[in-house]
């Protein structure tokens, strides 16, 4: 059966306000099956609000969360996870007192039962951090964190991983393995709805954008398109 | 077995239950301070059925924790989820209100005490098989999945959110086993005193065993199982004249700890090295 060109998930017209802050003010997107979908803007953008509310961290969102055909707007979190979205998210959300295995497994909190296998596996993508697995995870290096970060994220089995920023922070080398990872777990079947104000990179390795501007977005299409867009060369690319 | 003896392991049986109750909640930050109020609802509650019914201990024993468990289990309902200073005004109220409840009801002896409380044999033995069994179900706890979701919700409750934590069932099952714990420890005081009062239910208890909690570690288990004997101990063994400085005493070595090791005695990194010595044998 090929799914590819299905939607795995759809935000339409969302809302989210912090108090008298307004985040978001009717975002739309969509991500298909096999995807790398980048959300593109500067700070303060909403980038990380709309991956918190598609997770439904805030019950106080406006507007409807679609994953896989099912409307998920009025689940909590924990349902939503469990119905296969994870996130990755922004300053990589490491436990820095727990070991790199109580990280990993906080990640299979609702796949115990696969916990072993799944170790298995990410330990398979990531050999460092089966030699790291005893160690505190507060002694790991920038781009370690960010490894185990994902590898936490697939540990829950997910069929879409939202990454938040992933390159913040990191030395452009390891930026490029991150997203050597990000595209081979791409090819293995995983979603991707990244974030990143590393535009080029991320359009680089990305089918389609969005691109943000005080919680709306301004501008859409595949990355070719935005790569060669004037406007965006002119606001993210220095050209 | 001498009275003071008895006295001593029997209140350390206490002490080490009550601050496994205040420890429970704060796995995830809650410092649930209404395990005092289940103490006290559950001890006169148990004093009252003894006295005026005749009930056996064990019967009242298992009827204390389940109402202890009924009552924190209904709070947290509502603040299952709350920030900890909410958390910690809700478990002040509910102390004052118990105790100004229990002054004001003659049955209960208002303020002048509940005396008469029958003496039964071996509470010292089914207090201590009562901890044997809480620690077990708390080791367990904390080496489950569970345990693990709490110490992120420690760190973050946001974050533990996004990964799917469900912050609010989580806080309600720790509030609800901690009221079931000072349900039964109220119980089990009442039957070691065979006299109750009010003034015991307050700040005395909270300042005890807080300081117990984090002089000995809120990290683990351990921290409290070994600082009850020891914070409780000592000052038996000092004259009296310095004994009754006691709140004093326990006041600056919890502002001492605070500042020169702040997770307490017994860290996670002690407990594991003690560990691995105890298996490597
Ligand atoms: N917890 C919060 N409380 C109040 N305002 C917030 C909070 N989180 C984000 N905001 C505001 O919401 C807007 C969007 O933020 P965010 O989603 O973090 O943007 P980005 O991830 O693109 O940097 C910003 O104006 C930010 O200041
Ligand atoms: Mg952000």
């Amino acid at each position: 059966m090929n799914r590819q060109n299905e939607t795995i998930l759809k935000v339409d017209d969302v809302y989210l306000s912090y108090g008298h802050v307004e985040a978001l003010k009717g975002v739309s997107l969509e991500v298909k099956r096999g995807e790398i979908v980048v959300l593109v803007g500067a700070n303060g953008a909403g980038k990380t609000s709309i991956m918190e509310s598609i997770l439904g961290v805030y019950q106080s969102r406006k507007g409807t969360v679609t994953f896989k055909d099912k409307n998920v707007t009025n689940l909590s979190a924990d349902k939503i996870v469990r119905k296969g979205i994870y996130l990755v998210p922004e300053g990589r959300g490491v436990f820095a007192s727990m070991t790199v295995i109580d990280n990993l497994l906080l990640g299979a909190h609702h796949n115990l039962k696969n916990a072993k296998a799944k170790l298995t596996y990410v330990y398979d993508l990531f050999p460092i951090l089966s030699e790291r697995r005893n160690q505190i995870a507060g002694t790991l290096s920038g781009g370690e964190r960010q490894m185990l970060a994902i590898a936490r994220a697939l540990m829950s089995n997910p069929e879409m991983i939202m990454v938040d920023e992933p390159s913040i922070g990191l030395a452009p080398k390891i930026v490029s393995d991150i997203f050597k990872i990000l595209k081979e777990l791409n090819k293995e079947g995983y979603s991707i709805l990244l974030s990143e104000q590393n535009v080029y990179k991320a359009l680089k390795l990305s089918h389609r954008g969005y691109v943000l501007e005080t919680g709306k977005v301004v501008l859409t299409g595949t990355s070719e398109e935005l790569l060669i867009n004037p406007e965006i060369r002119k606001a993210y690319l220095g050209a | 077995m001498s009275l003071p003896l008895y006295y001593f392991l029997a209140i350390t049986a206490v002490y080490i239950l009550m601050t496994w109750a205040l420890y429970l909640p704060y796995r995830v930050a809650h410092l649930h301070f209404i395990v005092v109020a289940n103490m006290a609802i559950s001890g006169y509650f148990g004093g009252y059925a003894a006295i005026n019914w005749n009930w056996p201990f064990l019967l009242i024993l298992a009827v204390g924790l389940i109402l202890g468990a009924v009552v924190a289990f209904i709070v947290s309902i509502a603040i299952g989820d709350a920030p900890t200073f909410a958390v910690v005004i809700v478990g002040f109220t509910f102390i004052y209100i118990t105790k100004t409840v229990i002054e004001n009801w003659e049955a209960l002896g208002s303020t002048m005490g509940m005396f008469g409380i029958p003496m039964v044999n071996h509470v010292l033995l089914v207090a201590y098989l009562f901890v044997l069994v809480t620690g077990f179900f708390i080791y367990r706890f904390d080496n489950s999945r569970l345990g693990r979701a709490a110490s992120a919700i420690f760190v973050n409750r946001e974050l533990a959110t996004s990964f799917g934590v469900n912050t609010k069932h989580l806080g309600m099952f720790l509030q609800t086993w901690a009221g079931a714990i000072g349900g039964a420890t109220g119980v089990l005081y009442a039957f070691i005193m065979n006299s109750l009062f009010p003034d015991f239910f307050t700040f005395h208890i909270i300042g005890i065993t807080m300081t117990m909690l984090f002089l000995g570690g809120y990290t683990t288990m351990w921290g409290p199982l070994l600082a009850a004997p020891v914070l409780w101990g000592l000052p038996l063994l000092l004259p009296q004249e310095v004994a009754s400085w006691k709140m004093i005493i326990y006041g600056v070595l919890l502002i001492v700890i605070l500042l020169v090791r702040p997770e307490g005695a017994i860290t996670r990194q002690v407990a594991a090295r003690v560990r691995s010595i105890v298996l490597r044998r």
